[in-house]
């Protein structure tokens, strides 16, 4: 049994060829490919306890490749809404660049742990969270009971405090 | 807010049963009516079980950390417009459609090839894959399907065969299934079906909303529901039919026929078996129903003699011919 270093040297050498080129096929676009063949061997790193189990290698560094690839996008798509936002707000209040960084964490915390839910619930709980809007005034937003905001509230509540992978 | 890697960061899940509690409460102490009763209470929850202390200071983390968020960031982010992708996928599509021989070519190159695709099953064969976005997909006999994505879209080519899909809204607002015919648009959670057969192209849509645009057509296609299915070619979506709420019947590995034909009995049998499945134009008119094993293809052969006038003749086990029963013309 080779030593975990070895074998994520071993895997880096072997597969990250054919890592690339699968995913430049997925996403179509080399720099982007690129990057996510850095981050999957990152993950592997560092879950490098986990590789003495893995009997297939190539479907093992797809699987982390997929996720990473779905997470890569939703952050991109998140972080164009943030530049556009920050674009329109008065220069006096825009945020310092170091604020800008921890709020674009803070999104991200919460986007990624609120992006299972429906988006009526999603809607719900941010007005609640954000703009501080009573749940009967969300209710007449989004045309539907009190009761069910109340639901999208809980639902909310219960996404973020379970977030963590 | 906790970090994103809960093994870097050390810190274990919350029960999920004392996240949905204290959720709960949050709820009750955010609304216009708590009272100070419901205060106490909650001080009482609190003190009942270090996790429930946790949970809370979790919470109060989460509060704080959405004090931070400009007023004029928030929403516009956390509840940006899901369906933007969709539109701009869309608008691409329509730009394609206005030189339609790139978008056709651009499916007659496809990265891949039949034996390469990610997912795919044999004659005789079916099976559910789970992707990685939480949508289930099952694949049906002779199955060929791809999985793409790009900043807009998440993307399944179906190559060959026959899916049903159960959309999952995680990562991506709708999911969409290339077809030659063209490309299917489906609403995060609708669940349908998608066949392809030699011109054509089925799609019956069991829950949710499905928007199907014909790959050369310059309309927005048509929108299907629950309980509808309708059949389109590279141009047009013909008029919808109902369809069956629990999705198509080779899900629970049945063929079922309401008076069909013969001919159109064999065909469908013939994509669930290796080899051909002839039917002689004497017998093909003859009309057959019942709910058939898909499973047991070979026996569902063995017993159609008992079943109509007819004879199964096997010139090999690959190739078998239905013709008129013995005595008759």
């Amino acid at each position: 049994m080779p030593a975990p270093q070895d074998a994520v040297h071993g895997l880096y050498r072997d597969h990250r060829g054919w890592l690339d080129g699968w995913l430049r096929r997925k996403v179509g676009n080399a720099c982007d490919a690129a990057d996510l063949v850095q981050d999957t061997f990152v993950r592997v790193l560092r879950h490098r306890a986990e590789l003495a189990k893995v009997r297939e290698p190539r479907a093992y560094l797809t699987t982390i490749a997929k996720r990473l690839v779905l997470n890569h996008y939703r952050r991109s798509s998140l972080e164009q809404a943030y530049q556009e936002a920050l674009a329109a707000m008065p220069e006096p209040l825009a945020p310092s660049p170091e604020q800008q960084l921890l709020i674009l964490e803070i999104l991200h915390d919460i986007d990624s742990a609120l992006h299972t839910l429906p988006a009526r619930a999603r809607q719900a709980f941010l007005l609640a969270q954000l703009e501080h809007l009573p749940y009967n005034d969300i209710a007449l937003r989004l045309q539907v009971s009190v009761r069910t905001v109340q639901r999208y509230i809980v639902q909310g509540y219960e996404q973020c405090l379970l977030a963590t992978a | 807010m906790p970090t994103r890697d809960s093994v870097a960061s050390g810190e274990a899940r919350l029960n999920r049963n004392v996240a949905r509690e204290a959720a709960r409460w949050l709820m009750r102490l955010g609304s216009e009516q708590a009272t100070s009763a419901d205060i106490r209470a909650c001080d009482q929850w609190r003190a009942d079980n270090p996790e429930h202390e946790r949970a809370w200071q979790r919470a109060q983390a989460l509060s704080r950390a959405f004090e931070l968020i400009p007023a004029e960031v928030g929403m516009a982010t956390l509840d940006r417009p899901v369906s933007r992708s969709r539109r701009t996928a869309l608008k691409t599509l329509a730009a394609l459609l206005a030189v339609s021989p790139v978008a056709w070519s651009t499916w007659n190159a496809p990265p891949v090839v039949r034996w390469r695709a990610d997912y795919r099953t044999a004659a005789g064969e079916r099976r559910e894959v789970m992707l990685t976005d939480g949508s289930r997909v099952s694949l049906n006999t002779a199955t060929a399907l791809d999985e793409t994505w790009s900043n807009a879209e998440h993307k399944l080519w179906l190559r060959e065969g026959e899916i049903y899909v159960q959309a999952s809204p995680e990562f991506y607002p709708s999911l969409h299934v290339a077809t030659p015919q063209g490309t299917i648009y489906a609403d995060a959670s609708a669940h349908f079906a998608v066949r392809l057969n030699a011109q054509q192209c089925l799609v019956s849509v069991a829950a949710g909303n499905v928007q199907v645009l014909p790959a050369q057509t310059e309309t927005r296609g048509a929108r299907l529901s629950a309980a509808q299915q309708a059949a389109f070619d590279a141009h047009t979506v013909y008029p919808w039919q109902p369809a069956d709420l629990q999705g198509p019947d080779w899900l629970r590995g049945t063929l079922h026929a309401d008076a069909m034909r013969l001919d159109t009995f064999a065909a469908e049998l013939a994509r669930y078996r290796p080899g051909i499945v002839r039917c002689d134009p004497a017998v093909a008119d003859l009309r057959i129903s019942g709910t058939f094993q898909l499973n047991n293809t070979d026996g569902v052969l063995q017993a159609l003699p008992a079943l109509l006038p007819v004879q199964v003749n096997y010139r090999t086990s690959y190739w078998i011919t239905l013709g008129p029963a013995s005595g008759q013309t």
